[in-house]
């Protein structure tokens, strides 16, 4: 396993893959301190780090999907996990290190981003203004949610021998579940009471009437829309780059049981595959 | 070149990716319509808003059936058999490109078909006009054949597939997330009434310059984009608020004449290995 991660991390540190979207990630957050700031600038609005630290969170999923099936794909068109076996290691541990080094790229890619939103962003807009506990449970669920995605991810590449077709299914996959996020989103944040306005002959607001709102989600059908958008890490992107969660630690059992649930299947399926 | 096309064709009609898209398109729209009829249970919705949605899911389908299906040629040498039996490299590249576009088109078609088959039955025929209706759907098929030639240029000149395949469904993804930021930039109005306040606060009042609001040479290169991107004619025809619906078409000529142009440039001096 230790001989496996080696490989794994020499074959990173060459990697143009690699350090082109380390260099994305380390643009993006210094792009985003910028653009707050020109809006301070330009519009007056007070702007703190708050607002663009947690962003990776959103984009983790988007930057990990090319990422993890382009570079453990070409194991699979150029025979290297063949070699690997062949050699004595274990299907199980090729697995479980080409995971574990997927998670440490993503790591770096958000290492990298934080560090540009310090470099660029504290100088421009101030530093954070949230608790330590809340930056602490916001970073934290961050990076269980990455291990998700991750998984997900990892499950998709190494049980798939074409790595276009990997690329494809997991981009896809990615821009659904963030879709399918924002619809929930959408449908929880509807409010309660809708305000009826009528409207006198001078245009003036005369009576404003609360009326029940028809796309308000009650009962069990709210319980499975929080649960899902809990449960999917699309949902959990949204809610820790808005610093918008109730529970970090729900969030984070959810995360880690959607890890280990692709983790299981993903290595089973490995563990079965024809390698051809 | 009707040898390439055919030959594409014929690849085409054993293709199981093809057949599959095909199938999503006609599920998809069969959704759409259904969709769209059980909203009209509690209020009217004309059968609009699902007909012109093609645009946005055949841009999608078609991002990732064209690097795929062609990026086999690469994988698969067949660009170099082509060459070698005595194929143009420009014959070569247009005749993927026309199967390319022959494909999205039908892919809308199919897309409508279904949209119509379901939908008029259930609410009713398209509220618009018959020929504003038809210049939708033709400037719509015009986008949709400039997003391909965009596509066929990075599928025929990247040969890994998987690069191709990737840089095309983020590349799409990314533009049509672009495009609907620069369509609310350009619709949100000059004046409000209202002011916002330093929290970034909306507060009700007198009418005030909306800081959203662009101005200047910011606004003509968003309007420029607005008209001549692929994804953001898509956008508009998909919410059928194509104002330029008149000019747009030429503009998408004037894409795909472009991109082809470039796409078989760089083909005629691609190394084929």
């Amino acid at each position: 396993m230790t001989k496996l991660l080696g490989a794994n991390f020499l074959r990173l540190k060459k990697s143009a893959l690699f350090w082109g979207t380390l260099a994305l990630s380390f643009g993006f957050g210094a792009f985003m301190c910028v653009t707050r700031f020109r809006e301070h600038l330009d519009y007056g609005f007070a702007v703190s780090l708050d607002s663009v630290f947690f962003g990776f969170a959103m984009v983790a999923g988007i930057v990990t999907a090319p990422f993890i099936p382009l570079f453990f794909g070409t194991e699979h068109s150029d025979g290297a996990i063949r070699n690997k076996l062949t050699v004595g290691h274990s299907r199980i541990a090729v697995y479980f290190a080409n995971l574990i080094t997927s998670f440490a790229a993503a790591v770096a890619f958000f290492a990298a981003y934080l560090l540009a939103c310090a470099a660029v962003g504290i100088p421009l807009i101030g530093a954070l203004d949230l608790p330590a506990s809340a930056t602490a449970a916001a970073l934290g669920g961050s990076l269980v949610m990455t291990a998700a995605f991750c998984a997900i991810f990892t499950c998709a590449t190494m049980n798939c021998s074409k790595k276009a077709v990997s690329a494809v299914v997991c981009l896809l996959g990615v821009f659904t579940l963030l879709l399918a996020a924002v619809y929930l989103n959408g449908r929880l944040d509807a409010p309660e009471f809708i305000t009826g306005y009528e409207m006198s002959i001078n245009g003036q607001v005369v009576n404003a009437k609360p009326e029940p709102n028809p796309a308000y989600l009650t009962g069990m059908k709210r319980e499975v829309c929080q649960f899902l958008y809990d449960l999917l890490p699309t949902g959990q992107s949204i809610q820790y780059s808005n610093v918008n969660f109730t529970d970090p630690v729900r969030l984070m059992e959810l995360a880690a049981a959607v890890c280990a649930a692709f983790t299981g299947a993903g290595a089973m399926l490995f563990w079965r595959k024809d390698l051809k | 070149m009707r040898n390439l096309l055919a030959a594409n064709f014929l690849r085409l009609r054993k293709s199981a990716l093809f057949w599959g898209v095909l199938a999503f398109c006609l599920g998809t729209g069969a959704l759409m319509a259904l969709q769209l009829y059980q909203m009209n249970q509690y209020e009217y919705f004309p059968l609009d808003g699902a007909f012109f949605t093609y645009p946005i899911f055949v841009c999608i389908i078609i991002a990732v059936f064209i690097p795929l299906f062609f990026g086999a040629e690469h994988s698969g040498h067949a660009i170099r058999s082509k060459v070698a039996a005595g194929h143009p490299r420009a014959a070569i590249y247009a005749a993927n490109l026309l199967t390319g576009t022959a494909v999205s088109l039908l892919l809308c078609a199919a897309y409508m078909a279904v949209v119509a088959a379901i939908g008029i039955p259930l609410v009713g025929p398209v509220s618009m006009a018959l020929g504003q209706a038809a210049l939708m759907v033709l400037g719509s098929l015009a986008a949709v054949a400039a997003l391909c030639a965009l596509l066929t240029l990075v599928a025929a000149n990247c040969e890994r597939t998987s690069v191709s395949a990737a840089a095309c469904v983020l590349g799409v993804f990314l533009l049509l997330i672009a495009s609907i930021y620069i369509r609310s930039r350009l619709l949100a109005p000059e004046y409000l009434n209202g002011s916002w306040n330093a929290a970034g606060e909306y507060v009700p009042g007198l009418p005030t310059p909306n800081p959203q609001y662009l101005g200047g040479p910011q606004r003509a290169v968003f309007e420029v984009l607005n008209v001549f991107l692929p994804t953001c004619q898509i956008v508009q025809y998909a919410s059928q608020q194509g104002q330029d619906a008149g000019w747009m078409p030429l503009y998408s000529l004037l894409v795909i004449l472009l991109s082809t142009a470039a796409g078989i440039a760089l083909f005629r001096r691609k190394d084929l290995k």
